[in-house]
């Protein structure tokens, strides 16, 4: 419904396109008040996880966001049975333990408590650890669409899942995605200019900085539910998209899916922060609203807490895809004559790789540094024990 | 100019013609100029001339020689110069065009006819020929009624009048007649009819309408009678009145808040889109807005949308628009004008809180076939209109039909190239005169619309509606209008974004209304109206159904439901003091929800949730579930101060007992209309206003102030995540609180002369307050916020010059203040990611909405005799190309919250369009 809407308002921005391409959005920044320094809990406890995570932490600025935590709190979680973990933290404003799997137990109820440095108590209702199905397929499509704003197709893969529970698993769930990919240099080196006198330095071999892998959780919002089906299975529910530009799909990605099973609360309270927060800009829109927390200040009801406190099971599949065949790369790098004069203070050190002529003759080549050292995009050139 | 002489004729006076004229002149001229001669001639007679300066000014007489008479003089002379005459009494006219005098005398004999004439010397053969035949004339005509030997001077006689034009015998809707000396008026009713009721004696009356030019007549009343007069169309004057409201309205009668426009001025204000569009026009009046460009419906004085009631020719209409809003579903060859009620809702009407839109369509022309049409960039458009029975029985329809589909097709877009959009509308009506007595207007009309979204989304909604008005004249001071309508209108909606949740949705609703409106004007000063309305909704807000063989989607029955709204009423229209006219009304509004129904009940003093659900009654059909009523007083005062300045005052009442489930900004077009129910009240709104009116006549210039204060019981809201294709009771996921508003509106308008239009300023306020006992029944934590419409500052300016009968320019500027809107505020952290905190409902604006439209109309050759009449119309629209804020709204994009301002119309938009008709440039 609310997916409808929101493709209302597009296709009636589509129409305006249709007619004179005439609708544009351009970026914007209201004068506002910010509301800084409300009490926001995360806090989960999650059957399958080693070690369990509470962050408290303060609002903060919409338009220069930071986590500013909370410091020195009394944190723990009580079970239904009188059962209570205490909670040391860990990092700033992060309160860590592992919890013994014997004591996360389906359909036990817990709660959160809270008592900040000031005195002040949070608590949260009591709340139900569902077991959650274990993760069906994933697969992928290649789709394209239309980006207005840069007049061109843009090309990309789509994630989706299929769910797959019984009658007795939870109806609602929230994934949590980490992507992971393979990637190259351009060429093998063979040695480095590191300063403008030409001083070389060999690497340790010639595919040091050759081959890469590199990961990062997926962000966005992921959660679904079949409470609307006759049964507890729905398929082709989407994930996140990859496109093409990104070099990601170039040689081999990979994606883990961590499924968390959900209360009715927790489901309601995600779907509409996922609402307010990327389904935001149409008059098809919903007014947006205060999210339905489950925490509360213990003296002061009408204190706005955020945040939730979240009773899951968690399940999880990793998948690998080799590069989708026919897909294009956009290859930005390539290789150029190296040239001194070309390089000026600043430029160093430069990756050169050594090619030779039709008289067999050396000429040396380079490129941009990222081209050439693939630990410069922020990967790492040890294959990850996971790595198939 | 030929139809001007033709015009002249009749009524009035024994033959005196040319008897002064016969005088013979005692000096010869040379080289003297009209004017002068006409005032020399005036001082040594009491021959009086009238004409216009610029048709004569010019004009030198060469020779002019002793002993001949005027007669002679104006017979050789005005010849020369394309003028002719005509001469009553001691009044000589001058004007342009060539004069049929030969044809005068063949309508002398029906100058005088009473009352018994009729009766006794029945030589006409139309029903028509019953009337005095009135002609338009350049100053004031008598007309006799009845015969004098029979005159009774102690009793008032009762006249019955109807306006038709003059051109093609329609009859005039809304013109109005206006008594000099009794400082009264009154408006035809929709069949053009109208009734005096005065002493017999001698009187001055003006008539006018919108279109047509105002006519001015001596009436001598001696017994009861009948009187036909025939407006001409404006163009015969060299000033066109082309944007206007009924000025005359504006201060003497008791309607406040009140505007009519005819389809002739919107065809003078710029548009997107080339289309002329009822409710875009609607949207430049004082007090009316919406949330967005393209956005459908509108709100009245800070009113949700679904607080205003539509009907084109008695047939409700539920969603008027297509293309999501981009356009108004009425096809603009059959609109003849709107009216619109923002407040003093005469008492027949009822059942919408904010406002009545009334549309009435072209009569069609009863004695010639007649055919428009054109095209725009989107729409082609096509009317005819005819005699199915010579001046008894005409026909009129319209078509009108998109072609937007060949531009997806050639987007780049491959979603848009996949996706279909397109629309219909269609209207006949068929309009009989069986005779005087009674009146029979049969109409049809039909819109739909169709998209589907890239095979994603398949949506399609349609109005159906058929209306049946009878007229029926009991004695000459009781009438009564009775008419039946029935309206369906449905939407179907099939959703294939997920396979595993594809379903479909099928809405409809229908609504049978029966009215039957009396009009007594028996007792001397009251204008007594009475009546009753009913109307039977029936409903059935559709199954959620899987779709497609994959679609586990569990089956939902939304429900069906059935109410009954009756409403009777009286009011009486009275001079109180010779200044100060009274409209006292009293209207009551009985509603029955009735079965079959299932009614969940709750737990006394609970908050409706499933939580507090005790069990379920079960309603039989038929049996009544709930019974909500209300008196609904209206009264209305008009002091008149001078003959061109009043002050009037309203109160109002007014219940609603369906409302529109909608939880998002702007109308959606799957948004369902819900009854009120078992735990559902009507909302109730009471509204005070007050004004001034002013008119400077001769000038054509009216100004007005009202101020309106407006308090509304039980309006509707919606909870977080209410959903309403799922299973959760409405009750449940509704609130309903207060609404406050208040506000005062300027208009300034002017509307002869080459410069036509209106300046209008509007301040107002609108808040809603949600403070249920239950937590969960307060939005804001039970703090007013601002409503959605809320738009302080508005500003409407609108324009029309006129170069010549071919060439105009028309602009509008329109600023207001930017919508309410709530905005995040402050990023806190979740699982992760970044979540917006939102700051109190409606704590913000978009920025201030500012836009100029520029229009170019050009018309074909003005010749009188030709097959066709096309003309262009070139429109900018947003001519300074301001980025205009749609919405702005912050979303995460990569895991970074971003803000934007989106704009629709971002650039100049200009189209062209055509319109052809057949038949000459006058009669639109």
């Amino acid at each position: 419904m609310k997916f409808f809407l929101k493709q209302l308002l597009n296709y009636s921005i589509f129409l305006m396109l249709i007619f004179y391409a005439n609708s544009c959005q351009i970026p914007f920044e209201a004068e506002i008040e910010g509301k800084i320094g409300l009490i926001s809990i995360d806090g989960s406890i999650v059957k399958g996880d080693s070690l369990q995570t509470i962050t408290i932490s303060s609002s903060t600025s919409l338009y220069i966001p930071e986590f500013d935590p909370v410091i020195g709190c009394a944190v723990s979680i009580i079970d239904e049975l009188g059962n209570e973990f205490l909670f040391p933290e860990t990092e700033d404003g992060t309160y860590t333990r592992a919890i013994p799997d014997e004591f996360l137990v389906y359909d036990r109820m817990y709660r959160l408590k809270i008592t900040t440095p000031d005195g002040d108590q949070y608590e949260s209702d009591y709340e139900t650890i569902r077991q959650g199905a274990p993760v069906d397929s994933i697969y992928y499509e290649r789709d394209n669409m239309y980006v207005a704003s840069e007049d061109e197709e843009l090309y990309f893969v789509q994630f989706y899942l299929d769910l797959k529970g019984s009658e007795s698993d939870s109806r609602y769930y929230r994934w949590g995605l980490t992507e992971a990919w393979e990637y190259v240099s351009i060429s093998y080196i063979d040695y480095i200019y590191v300063d403008e006198e030409l001083n070389i330095e060999y690497p340790e071999s010639p595919i040091e900085f050759y081959r890469c892998w590199n990961s990062r959780k997926v962000p966005g919002f992921y959660s679904s539910s079949t409470v609307n089906l006759t049964s507890n299975l729905k398929k082709k529910i989407p994930l996140h998209q990859v496109s093409t530009v990104t070099g990601r799909l170039s040689i081999k990605y990979s994606l883990l899916v961590e499924q968390y099973s959900l209360n009715e609360g927790a489901y309601n309270y995600w779907n509409q922060a996922k609402t307010e927060t990327e389904e935001a800009g149409g008059l098809y829109t919903q007014q947006p609203g205060q999210t339905q927390t489950n925490l509360f200040n213990v003296n002061d009801s009408k204190e706005e807490v955020l945040g939730y406190f979240w009773a899951s099971s968690k399940t999880e599949k990793r998948i690998f895809t080799s590069r989708p065949r026919d897909l294009t790369i956009n290859p930005y790098c390539q290789l150029d004559s190296f040239l001194l004069e070309d390089h000026g203070e600043g430029s160093f050190p430069r990756y050169i790789v050594i090619k030779m002529d039709a008289d067999d003759d050396p000429i040396e080549f380079t490129s941009s540094p990222e081209c050439l050292n693939c630990t410069l995009l922020g990967g790492v050139n040890k294959k990850p024990n996971y790595w198939e | 100019m030929k139809s001007l002489v033709i015009c002249i004729i009749i009524c009035s006076l024994s033959n005196t013609l040319f008897g002064q004229s016969n005088s013979v002149l005692k000096q010869a001229y040379t080289e003297i100029g009209l004017v002068e001669f006409v005032e020399e001639i005036e001082r040594n007679s009491d021959v009086t001339f009238f004409y216009k300066n610029e048709w004569v000014d010019s004009i030198v007489f060469a020779d002019i020689k002793a002993n001949m008479t005027f007669k002679e003089v104006l017979d050789t002379e005005l010849i020369k110069y394309g003028l002719n005459y005509y001469s009553s009494g001691n009044q000589i006219f001058i004007y342009p065009g060539s004069v049929i005098v030969s044809e005068v005398p063949e309508y002398e004999k029906m100058q005088v006819l009473g009352r018994e004439a009729l009766g006794n010397n029945n030589t006409g053969s139309g029903t028509d020929n019953k009337f005095i035949q009135t002609r338009g004339e350049l100053t004031e005509q008598l007309i006799v009624i009845g015969n004098k030997q029979n005159t009774d001077y102690s009793k008032k006689c009762v006249v019955k009048g109807r306006i038709i034009n003059q051109r093609d015998n329609e009859r005039m809707i809304g013109a109005t007649i206006f008594i000099k000396e009794l400082d009264i008026g009154m408006i035809t009713d929709v069949f053009g009819d109208f009734e005096l009721r005065v002493f017999p004696g001698e009187y001055g009356i003006s008539v006018n309408h919108i279109s047509m030019k105002e006519m001015h007549y001596v009436l001598h009343v001696f017994t009861d009678g009948e009187l036909l007069i025939e407006l001409e169309d404006e163009i015969i004057e060299l000033q066109e009145i082309t944007i206007s409201h009924d000025r005359f309205d504006n201060v003497k009668s008791m309607q406040m808040g009140f505007n009519r426009i005819s389809i002739k001025s919107m065809k003078e204000i710029p548009v997107v889109m080339g289309e002329k569009d009822v409710i875009k026009v609607a949207q430049m009046l004082p007090g009316v807005q919406n949330v967005g460009e393209g956005s459908s419906g509108f709100n009245v004085r800070g009113g949700s949308a679904d607080q205003n009631m539509f009907y084109i020719n008695k047939i409700s209409v539920y969603n008027t628009s297509h293309l999501f809003g981009f356009f108004t579903a009425f096809s603009p060859d059959i609109i003849n004008d709107f009216t619109l009620y923002k407040n003093n809702i005469p008492t027949k009407y009822g059942g919408r809180i904010a406002s009545v839109f009334e549309i009435s369509t072209r009569n069609g022309n009863k004695n010639n076939f007649f055919a428009q049409g054109g095209i725009s960039p989107i729409t082609g458009h096509f009317s005819f209109e005819g005699p199915i029975i010579k001046e008894k029985v005409s026909v009129v329809a319209s078509y009108r039909s998109t072609y937007s589909d060949w531009l997806l097709k050639r987007m780049k877009d491959t979603n848009i190239r996949e996706s279909e959009a397109s629309f219909h509308d269609g209207t006949l009506g068929i309009n009989s005169e069986i005779n005087k007595n009674n009146q029979v207007k049969v109409f049809f009309y039909r819109s739909s619309d169709e998209f589907s979204l890239s095979s994603i989304n398949d949506y399609s909604y349609s109005n159906t509606g058929a209306s049946l008005t009878w007229k029926h004249n009991y004695s000459p001071t009781l009438s009564s209008d009775i008419s039946f309508a029935s309206s369906n209108y449905q939407f179907s909606n099939t959703n294939k974004n997920n396979i595993s949740e594809a379903y479909s949705q099928a809405y409809d609703i229908r609504h049978n209304e029966f009215r039957a409106d009396f009009l007594l004007l028996q007792y001397e000063n009251h204008r007594i109206e009475f009546g009753t309305n009913s109307i039977l909704y029936d409903l059935n807000r559709g199954d959620i159904l899987p779709f497609g063989e994959e679609s586990t989607r569990t089956s939902i029955k939304l429900g069906e439901e059935q109410g009954l709204e009756n409403a009777i009423y009286i009011s009486d229209e009275f001079k109180l003091l010779p200044k100060l006219d009274i409209m006292a009304g009293l209207r009551y509004s009985f509603y029955s929800q009735l079965g079959p129904k299932e009614v969940i009940k709750y737990f006394d003093g609970m908050p409706l949730a499933i939580d507090n659900v005790t069990g379920v009654s079960t309603y039989d059909r038929g049996k009544i579930v709930k019974w909500h009523s209300g008196l609904e007083p209206r009264l209305g005062l008009n002091y008149l101060i001078k003959t061109n300045s009043s002050i009037k005052a309203s109160y109002n009442r007014l219940q609603q007992y369906i409302f529109l489930l909608s939880n998002t900004i702007a109308v959606s077009p799957n948004d369902q209309w819900k009854l009120t129910d078992y735990h559902i009240e009507p909302p109730v709104s009471d509204q005070l206003s007050l004004g001034y009116y002013q008119d400077i006549k001769n000038r054509g210039i009216s100004f007005s102030i009202e101020l309106y204060k407006k308090w509304i019981n039980n309006v509707v809201d919606y909870k977080n995540g209410a959903d309403f294709i799922s299973n959760v009771p409405i009750e449940q996921q509704i609130i309903q609180g207060k609404q406050n508003s208040n506000g005062v509106e300027f208009m300034l308008e002017k509307t002869s002369r080459n410069l036509t239009g209106w300046l209008s300023y509007t301040y107002s306020r609108s808040f809603l307050k949600m403070n249920g006992i239950h937590a969960v029944e307060r939005i804001n934590n039970g703090i007013a916020y601002p409503s959605n419409f809320d738009r302080p500052h508005s500003m409407n300016f609108v324009s029309n010059y006129r170069v010549n009968r071919r060439l105009s320019f028309s602009s509008n500027v329109v600023y207001s203040s930017g919508r309410p809107v709530t905005l995040p505020v402050s990023i806190y952290y979740s699982q992760g990611q970044q979540l917006l905190l939102y700051s109190d409902r409606n704590q913000y604006r978009i920025p201030d909405y500012f836009r100029v439209d520029l229009s170019i109309n050009l018309e074909g050759n003005l010749k009188f005799q030709k097959f066709g009449h096309s003309y262009w119309m070139f429109n900018v629209y947003n001519l300074t190309g301001r980025t205009n804020a749609y919405s702005v709204f912050y979303k995460a994009e990569n895991g970074k919250i971003n803000g934007y301002k989106l704009s629709i119309f971002a650039r100049p938009i200009v189209t062209l369009s055509w319109h052809l008709k057949l038949g000459n440039y006058s009669n639109d």
